[in-house]
């Protein structure tokens, strides 16, 4: 296109340039709706960013709650191992993720910028963080957990990392569920584990609250030791809910951690042997349940 | 300009604009000047090169008249998208942008030295616009933006804010550490004549 040349002085005239461009090429304004669908998408990101983020929050929650803190002394050398063991690590990493990308949205909103950056971090950690907590209150954590655990088969759920470390027969210990019901003077028992497995058990050194929990009828967490492992003898030495069938409130876990407590607390000594307050034999004695790392 | 125009606020006629196209040729007769300026003083300034970039400026200000929030000055949206034409502009070329002062630089001092900057500097009145140039050309671009925004578009804070997509708060902080740096720049060099 020629130059179009103002007479006043001989500048070339830009807007009569571009008047013309705006006309020979139909050159038309975005729709207002364009606008507002692209304004709208980015806050419909952020919804979903956080929400992402609160479920990672939920479910870290849930994972930090419901960790063995009662038996950590006695399965693991310290308490950062044992908390390096229960922290999911994967949703950490989604966490971390998903505020860093809702922090950039929230930059790239229309008026974003003029929030100073410890204000937007600020606010999506605040955001995030209250929502995973109440999701959390409201159960989505364990549920979603659980659910994730049973669906994807690489997903490492509390539930399934729990019977990763439980279900080791060699190691001592079986998550079992009670065959028929306890007789009384009755000293050996049939328990299946969750693997399929049927072991005649011997409890002559459980506790009348051991006895109580095996025969609900609920699936427990067993320790003690295989004593013949081709015909599937095991001598139970402990009994422990299995708290993966239902989510408990606060309350109930703290109860169940201080019973926990009180079946094992202060039992293994300096080698980590455990030391068992109402055993009758001699197999539970010096019993060592401090097991190598799950992971 | 027809007086009724000239007594419409930008908003009314980009109001005006989105139902007659032609309404638009007002506000490029309003912005044209201080935009040809703004640009050359961000550095570009090859005439052919400015047209190219003012009416680049122009054509997409003219796509995006939707996408102006009425709630903000039409001056700091239209300053924004000059901003980025020009950058894009010496993006494509790959060269560093030499800024061009087009006003007296007495003036500019004595904003520069204004008591708002906490750093006290008593520069000579007889420095003259080339050496300010120059001296602005080797700070921070970052700082060069703001400065050039304060004290050669003349704009306040919130506008700068709004202009550079940056929070009113760091405009304060850029401008202090730009006068700062530019001051360093200026001694270090003996610009003082």
């Amino acid at each position: 296109m020629e130059p179009i040349i103002n007479n006043e002085n001989n500048n070339v005239d830009l807007k009569s340039q571009v008047m013309d461009k705006i006309k020979c090429e139909s050159v038309h304004p975005h729709s207002r709706s364009f606008f507002k669908l692209k304004e709208f998408f980015i806050k419909a990101v952020l919804v979903v960013l956080i929400m992402i983020a609160a479920v990672a929050v939920s479910i870290t929650t849930f994972s930090l709650i419901y960790g063995n803190y009662a038996l950590y002394e006695i399965t693991h050398r310290s308490f950062w191992l044992f908390l390096m063991d229960i922290l999911p690590y994967v949703w950490l990493i989604i966490f971390t993720l998903m505020v860093f990308v809702a922090i950039y949205n929230v930059r790239c909103m229309k008026t974003g910028y003029r929030y100073a950056l410890w204000k937007i971090i600020g606010g999506t950690l605040l955001l995030s963080l209250s929502t995973g907590l109440a999701l959390h209150l409201f159960g989505l954590g364990f549920f979603l957990d659980q659910k994730f655990g049973h669906i994807f088969s690489n997903y490492d759920s509390q539930e399934n990392r729990e019977i990763k470390f439980w279900q080791n027969p060699d190691g001592g210990r079986i998550v079992a569920v009670l065959d028929g019901e306890i007789s009384e003077g009755v000293s050996v028992i049939t328990v299946s584990d969750i693997r399929g497995g049927v072991w005649r058990t011997n409890i002559i050194d459980l506790n009348p609250h051991d006895l109580e929990l095996l025969n609900n009828g609920k699936k427990v967490r067993m320790v003690g030791q295989i004593i013949k492992s081709d015909t599937s003898e095991f001598h139970a030495c402990g009994v422990f809910p299995w708290i993966f069938d239902h989510e408990y409130s606060r309350s109930e876990l703290r109860e169940l951690r201080d019973v926990a407590k009180g079946r094992f607390g202060q039992m293994n000594d300096n080698d980590g042997h455990t030391k068992l307050p109402y055993i009758k034999s001699e197999i539970c004695e010096g019993l060592q349940i401090m097991m190598p790392r799950p992971r | 300009m027809d007086p009724v125009i000239v007594s419409l606020s930008d908003s009314d006629i980009v109001n005006q604009t989105l139902v007659d196209s032609n309404y638009f040729g007002y506000l490029i007769e309003r912005y044209e000047e201080k935009l040809k300026r703004y640009i050359y003083r961000l550095g570009v300034n090859n005439k052919e090169d400015q047209l190219d970039v003012m009416q680049e400026i122009f054509i997409k200000a003219y796509k995006n008249l939707n996408s102006f929030d009425t709630t903000l000055s039409f001056s700091s949206w239209i300053y924004r998208i000059a901003h980025n034409e020009a950058v894009s502009w010496y993006r494509k070329q790959k060269v560093r942008p030499e800024g061009h002062l087009v006003i007296d630089g007495d003036e500019v001092l004595k904003l520069v030295s204004t008591k708002e900057d906490g750093v006290e500097i008593d520069f000579d009145r007889q420095i003259n616009t080339k050496e300010l140039t120059a001296a602005l050309d080797k700070i921070d671009k970052k700082y060069k933006d703001v400065l050039i925004l304060r004290y050669f578009e003349d704009k306040e804070y919130s506008e700068i804010s709004d202009i550079l997509k940056i929070p009113t708060g760091s405009v304060g902080t850029l401008v202090l550490r730009g006068k700062k740096q530019l001051y360093n720049v200026i001694n270090h060099k003996n610009l003082r004549i």
